[in-house]
């Protein structure tokens, strides 16, 4: 039955099938209608070539898009002063025009227009020749026969979209245009895109950087056309001969070519990878339409014009009424279908029908394929795959099931995968959603692309159930549907509760993407009441900022712990808002305020920070930042001014403390100003130096008269006047300065310390001279032993008659002449 | 790279240990040749494989540096470079083309390589002096490329100081996610060194944000933990996060659970243990020479005795060059990890024994007869003389620490520390402070006694207060004004007040421990000699807890569907003890030791 269609073309087998008939009211005549590959939508425009009657109806020009089943989805009237240089679709079936003034307009499938851009005054001023759109680019060819690119359109929707100059084309061209193909960069081995140009009969390979001139000699070409492979290109030159040169580096077979004798050119499409197809609209009265394959080719014949579009395992013809598909047909079908076929699976598909029909052949059937049952069985369950027909599908599956009952042990895995599949692809393929995908085509584009196409058209529901069906994700569905929700005109109450209800227990739904919608909808009210349901902080405060609910960003961020966060809002309320706005929110929270301090602190934003403290009231902490100030500056004068800064802050206090810290600056300018007046005098360095180091300094320089001075203006205590000047002298080993200073008058820190700077300088003579000083006796036994003066440091434990003393000295003795006379002193205690 | 990912071959870990093993033994009294660890520790034998949060971070830091591709010069901020160094050792980044590395420092930057990649933490200082190296190069007419990695996230702020100040179009900008660094096989860290501060007192809670996010990490490779402890304000803030965190992931990992418990500790509840000074060998090498990155700072002279020179047996020691290398502090030496936690009183008797050990192994060879004996004896030649190497190092350590501790001052000093923790001999204690601000000691010392006073005695009087901050002031400098505020204002230093908390404490949670056995030790408070640090004291003692500041909490957390719970339920529990705002050595020391003791494996911070 299906066999009667059937076209053999050389070795394979090819059919044309009608997929729809078509909705619309299209004169391919006057219209020109371009589609989307994968099954895609058509935008149909008036031929601005032809001659056109004008009539009531097509009185404005309108932009039309269609469903693949020539169901309207959207119209705009055209400004038709806006002349346009090329149309075609790219990726996610956005629509891109690209004017003669070198603007470039995108639009989704319901002529919203979602980007504009220019291609550059340059451009412009050059003047469009030819424009070509591939996948996700331009490339325009200007009269000034310079080349531009667009390497990616979509890069333009992130605001980093780009014009480039392709390299200078290598020969002038005159009058004569040259004929040129995009291989798209996926396809391509530097992975960048690169073009074919054919000039004068010479073949270039033109990239980003340089012109490469190709082998293959041909005429003067009039036609180019890559295979949506990326290996095979089809040019058609001015004698009417196609050649298809393969361009994937394989050399090795001869083009293969077909004469055609036509001084007209034809349009080029391929259909899939397997062959090209020539199309004349109006060589003869009827359309010409030759298929050419492998050497072969074929003529079939067109009641009226078409539309083509190839697609990756066929080509799409568009009339004025139908919708078809030519592909070649798939070798699992040919072995089932096939006139006079007697493989396996033809076995199988026809034992099921004598099965259903309850005739006993069935059984007699099945035996005689017992042994490639399995083949038979996986054969039914592929060519389902390729059927459109829904009759023709449950029938192929029916005889899978039916073989399946005879197997032991079948993976039921592709069956049920299949089943699957299927269902979905009818589903869009009905003619109210307009999606005739084949299973190639689906198993291309993935599960995920459909749903996002199904989504774009606005047909959540079905993208639903699929999700629901297959068992997938469905929040990108969701999350969709809620943007789409809020640009309709419920009111603003119902509207959030609608989307809150449905979405509220989805994971991964972004409430804020939702919300960030409603609010370029005008939806301020929505938006803000869907953001409190994002539990994601981070996507949260940004369109709260945004939306300029600052209050409300700033508690969230907060929340959150994520400080940069928190800076975030800061940032931007202190751009956005007045002053005193802005402090009055961020002294509402202490972790934002203190955020705001440290802030200020580390960019040195003094005069914020003196606000702050203003009027929080902290004046030390203002204080503080001056001193802190004056310690980075290096120069006298600068530290000065901040100090006095801080003086003047610090008068405003009451507080004790900070009377005390005023003080201690008052004291610090005094001590800087004797500094500066000491280095004038004794040409040393001081500055820096603290009071005890100032002292010590003087004292090393024999400035004791200065250095008692110091001691009296700034109430040094005794004790450490008295440390720093033994040390002092100990170090510069002025020993006999310490002693008369030990003997100046009683030392306010007893005598240790002269013995221990003694020892530290290791001279235990001058040490010796202390140890007697020493008032109590444990340290003085101590520092006897530390010098191994045992006998004198038993003397005196005995002296005491401290038994518990002379044990230390005993167990640190090393002297055996000592330890014996402690032997005879322990023995005299005892008594 | 993909070489390192393989935790099979560390090379960089067991670099050392190969090479000894293909040494031909010859004559095993020979001088050896010197052994040295890397700094990088192995860390995959203990009970949680930590070696891939490792190489996660080692993969990162390679894209992070090949943001521009060719050879290039990499400037790292100063607080980076050993933390990196645990990841990876230069040859990593030379393999990334790292040629020149430079330290990031205030001023020109002057380099033949035109890339530059500057790793740092988002610090606002930095910004500043890297637009004055663009400036320069600018002024200069040299081309350069710059790239900047921030550690572990690019801020708001950082990107809003680069804008204003118009350079920010010159950056590739990159973040190198790298929070938690394994230290050790049973410790990480954050690596936050200011976290204290900025938390207590300027109020910035970025890194507590790191903290909760570091749990979230770890708990997305070893499950979620189910029972977590915790104590303090900041550990309340970093559990809030954490369930906060938990739901904001749409979905969870299912990992069954391995670590059992989780206990939060803020810093602030004991302050006490930190300004008492640590008497553990690894604390002693710390308060004597810092330890930083798992590694000390010693002179040339002890680590790499010079080869040629056949050592004299009593020849004196070659005069110390002065020049400082690193020498590895980790549990891969197996000596160091005998003896890391072991009070110093004790330390002398354990390295003689341990010499005594080599020392007959070595003698071994000459009483050897079989060929199967000397292959016995060869095998574990190696490891003997790694131990060697070793042992030598640390008995120079232990000798310097020792000629410190012997020490008068040092003496004193450990018992001011102890009549303030006993709370007696206030007197001797506070001229002992005067005598130590007089002679001008080290500042930090004078500040630590300080702050021991206030917290165990409920403040400083007054008077004396202010006696000690103007001594303070005019012996260090007026700048130490401010440093004085800051520890008043965080209460660290303060003035006498209400009733004082610390002898209910010290009472309630037996941390001053008396009858105290240093060499064979039953309590954590040998880790102090006498003193049991606060976090060992947890044990359920809520009457207590409660008079420390902060809230106390317990939770469980809900695991998430399809994480069984813990299969291998023969295994020890481990406990993950997170401290927040830094540890001591001798804490860690002490919760080993509870771990040996209860059998339960704790993990810290």
């Amino acid at each position: 039955m299906i066999a009667a269609h059937w076209k053999n073309i050389g070795n394979s087998t090819y059919i044309k099938k009608e997929i729809y008939s078509m909705e619309w009211d299209v004169d391919l005549k006057q219209q020109v209608a371009v589609a989307a590959p994968f099954a895609g939508p058509i935008a149909v425009m008036r031929d601005s070539t032809k001659f056109v009657e004008v009539n009531s109806q097509n009185m404005k020009p309108y932009l039309k898009i269609y469903t693949a089943a020539g169901t309207l989805m959207s119209q705009m009237i055209w400004d038709s002063s806006k002349k346009i240089v090329a149309m075609d679709w790219i990726e996610k079936e956005r629509l891109v025009l690209v004017l003669q003034d070198a603007t470039v307009l995108i639009y989704n499938i319901f002529c919203e227009l979602k980007t504009q851009f220019t291609l550059g005054d340059v451009v412009r001023q050059e003047e469009i020749l030819e424009c070509k759109i591939w996948s996700d680019g331009i490339v325009v060819l200007t009269s000034a026969a310079k080349l531009y690119s667009v390497p990616s359109i979509n890069d333009f929707f992130e605001e980093n979209g780009k014009v480039i100059r392709l390299p200078q084309i290598p020969e002038e061209f005159g009058e004569k245009r040259p004929e040129w193909a995009i291989l798209e960069p996926q396809f391509s081995l530097t992975q960048s895109l690169e073009i074919y140009m054919s000039i004068n009969g010479t073949l270039y390979l033109i990239d980003e950087d340089k012109v490469e001139a190709q082998l293959d000699s041909t005429d003067i070409l009039l036609k180019m056309e890559i295979s949506p492979c990326g290996k095979k290109l089809a040019c058609f030159d001015r004698k009417g001969t196609l050649l298809i040169l393969n361009i994937d580096g394989s050399h090795s077979s001869a083009p293969e070519r077909m004469d055609t004798k036509s001084p007209k050119v034809p349009t080029l499409k391929w259909c899939g990878s397997d062959g090209i197809v020539m199309y004349w609209d109006s060589i003869a009265k009827e359309p010409v339409f030759i298929f050419f394959s492998n050497g072969d080719w074929a003529k079939i014949t067109l009641e009226q014009p078409v539309s083509l579009v190839t697609e990756i395992d066929g080509v799409r013809i568009i009339s004025d009424t139908t919708s078809e598909f030519f592909h070649r047909v798939s070798d699992v079908t040919v072995d089932l279908f096939k006139i006079g076929t007697t493989s396996p699976s033809s076995i199988l598909y026809d034992a099921t029908e004598h099965f259903i029909n309850k005739s006993p052949q069935a059984d007699e059937s099945i035996r005689s394929i017992r042994d490639s049952l399995q083949d038979a069985v996986n054969s039914c369950i592929l060519a389902a795959g390729y059927e459109f027909s829904g009759a023709e599908q449950s029938k192929l599956l029916k005889a899978a099931s039916f073989g399946k009952c005879f197997l032991d042990s079948y993976n039921p895995l592709p069956f049920v995968t299949m089943c699957r599949n299927l269902r979905v692809l009818n589903a869009v393929r009905h003619h109210e959603i307009g999606i005739p995908l084949s299973i190639q085509q689906f198993r291309y584009i993935g599960i995920d692309e459909l749903i996002d196409r199904l989504i774009n058209r606005r047909k959540h529901l079905l993208a639903w159930r699929i999700c629901d069906y297959l068992k997938i994700k469905s929040d990108v569905v969701l999350n969709h549907w809620a943007c789409t929700k809020v640009r309709t005109d419920i009111p603003d109450q119902e509207l959030s509760q609608i989307i809150i209800k449905k979405l509220e227990s989805v994971p991964g739904i972004s409430f804020a993407n939702i919300a960030s919608q409603a609010f370029l909808s005008g939806r301020s009210k929505v938006a803000t009441k869907l953001l409190e349901y994002e539990p994601k902080a981070a996507e949260q405060v940004p369109p709260l900022i945004k939306m300029g609910e600052s209050g409300m960003a700033l508690n969230k961020a907060i929340e959150s712990g994520d400080t940069d966060l928190v800076y975030l809002v800061l940032l931007s309320m202190k751009r956005n808002l007045e002053i005193s706005h802005f402090l009055e929110v961020t002294f509402s929270k202490t972790v934002a305020l203190d955020l705001l301090i440290n802030m200020c602190k580390q960019k040195n934003d003094l005069p914020l920070l003196r606000e702050i403290y203003d009027i929080k009231g902290q004046i030390r902490e203002m204080s503080n930042i001056f001193l802190t100030e004056a310690f980075r500056n290096p120069d006298l004068d600068g530290r000065m001014k901040a100090y006095h800064k801080a003086i003047d802050c610090l008068r405003q206090s009451k507080d004790k403390e900070d009377q005390s810290t005023l003080k201690n600056v008052e004291d610090q300018i005094k001590l800087e100003m004797l500094q500066k007046e000491l280095e004038t005098s004794l040409q040393e360095q001081f500055e820096g130096m603290s009071i005890s180091d100032t002292i010590y300094k003087l004292i090393s320089l024999n400035q004791g008269k200065r250095a008692n001075s110091i001691k009296s203006e700034f109430k040094v205590p005794d004790k450490r006047f008295w440390w720093i000047k033994i040390k002092a002298l100990s170090i510069m080993c002025d020993w006999e300065e310490l002693m008369k200073f030990s003997k100046d008058k009683k030392s306010p820190i007893g005598y240790e310390p002269f013995v221990e700077v003694c020892l530290e300088q290791k001279n235990q003579i001058e040490a010796l001279k202390y140890i007697p000083r020493i008032t109590e006796s444990l340290p003085k036994v101590q520092f006897y032993i530390q010098i191994s003066y045992f006998r004198e440091a038993a003397d005196i434990a005995f002296k005491e008659k401290n038994v518990d003393l002379l044990n230390l000295v005993a167990k640190k003795c090393t002297n055996p002449e000592v330890l014996k006379v402690i032997e005879q002193m322990f023995q005299q205690l005892r008594r | 790279m993909f070489k390192s990912k393989q935790p099979a071959q560390p090379q960089t870990q067991q670099g050392g240990k190969q090479m000894a093993q293909q040494q031909k033994p010859q004559q095993p009294q020979q001088q050896l040749k010197p052994i040295v660890l890397s700094q990088i520790p192995n860390i995959s034998s203990k009970v949680l494989n930590l070696t891939s949060i490792r190489d996660q971070s080692k993969l990162d830091l390679g894209d992070a540096i090949s943001t521009l591709k060719g050879s290039k010069a990499i400037v790292m901020d100063p607080k980076l470079i050993g933390l990196l160094n645990l990841l990876a050792d230069p040859t990593f980044l030379q393999n990334y083309g790292g040629e020149k590395r430079y330290e990031l420092k205030e001023g020109r930057l002057d380099t033949e390589c035109k890339n530059i990649v500057y790793i740092v933490r988002p610090n606002i200082k930095y910004m500043y002096w890297i637009t004055e190296h663009v400036r320069q190069h600018q002024s200069e007419n040299l081309r350069k490329e710059y790239s900047i990695v921030f550690v572990p996230r690019a801020t708001i702020l950082c990107s809003r100081v680069l804008e204003e100040e118009g350079v920010m179009g010159n950056f590739v900008i990159h973040e190198f996610p790298l929070d938690i660094v394994p230290f050790d096989e049973d410790v990480l860290s954050l690596e936050l060194s200011n976290s204290y501060r900025e938390l207590l007192l300027d109020g910035e809670k970025t890194s507590l944000f790191w903290v909760a996010k570091s749990l979230m990490k770890l708990q997305a490779m070893f499950g979620t933990i189910p029972i977590v402890k915790g104590k303090g304000q900041c550990s309340r803030l970093v559990m809030d996060m954490i369930v906060r965190m938990r739901k904001e992931m749409s979905e969870e990992v299912t990992v069954p659970p391995e670590i059992d418990s989780l206990i939060l500790l803020d810093r602030e509840v004991d302050t006490i243990t930190p300004m008492c000074t640590q008497l553990t060998y690894e604390g002693l090498i710390d308060e004597t020479f810092g330890i930083n990155n798992n590694a000390v700072f010693l002179d040339e002279g002890i680590v790499n005795p010079n080869q040629g020179q056949q050592q004299q047996p009593n020849a004196p020691p070659p005069p110390p060059t002065g020049k400082k290398v690193p020498f590895p502090l980790h549990s891969n030496d197996k000596v160091y990890s005998e003896i890391r936690d072991t009070n110093f009183s004790v330390l002398s008797g354990l390295l003689n024994k341990k010499a005594k050990d080599i020392d007959e192994y070595y003698k071994m060879f000459k009483t050897t007869q079989s060929i199967s004996a000397i292959r016995d004896y060869m095998k574990k030649l190696s490891s003997y003389q790694m131990e060697h190497n070793s042992l030598r190092i640390h008995t120079c350590i232990t000798e310097e620490i020792l000629e410190v501790t012997k020490s008068n001052s040092f003496m004193k000093g450990i018992e001011a520390e102890q009549n303030l923790l006993a709370g007696v001999n206030l007197e001797n204690v506070e001229s002992y402070i005067e005598d130590c601000i007089n002679k001008k000691e080290m500042i930090h010392k004078v500040l630590r006694l300080l702050i021991l006073y206030s917290a165990t005695h409920n403040g400083i009087k007054p008077k004396q207060l202010d006696f000690f901050k103007r001594e303070i002031i005019q012996t260090y400098g007026f700048e130490h004004k401010i440093t004085l505020d800051n520890l008043e204002s965080l209460r660290l230093i303060r003035k006498s007040d209400t009733r004082a908390t610390f002898p209910n404490i010290r009472k309630d949670l037996h941390l001053i421990v008396d009858d105290l056995n240093e060499q064979s030790p039953n309590d954590i408070a040998y880790t102090y000699s006498g003193y049991a640090p606060l976090p060992g004291g947890w044990r359920h003692i809520e009457e207590v807890l409660r008079l420390l500041p902060g809230p106390t909490f317990e939770e469980i957390q809900p695991l998430p569907q399809g994480a069984t719970s813990n299969v291998k339920s023969d295994r020890k529990p481990i406990t993950l003890v997170y401290f927040i705002g830094g540890v001591t050595f001798s804490e860690i020391s002490a919760l080993r030791f509870l771990s040996r003791q209860d059998q339960a494996n704790p993990y810290k911070w």
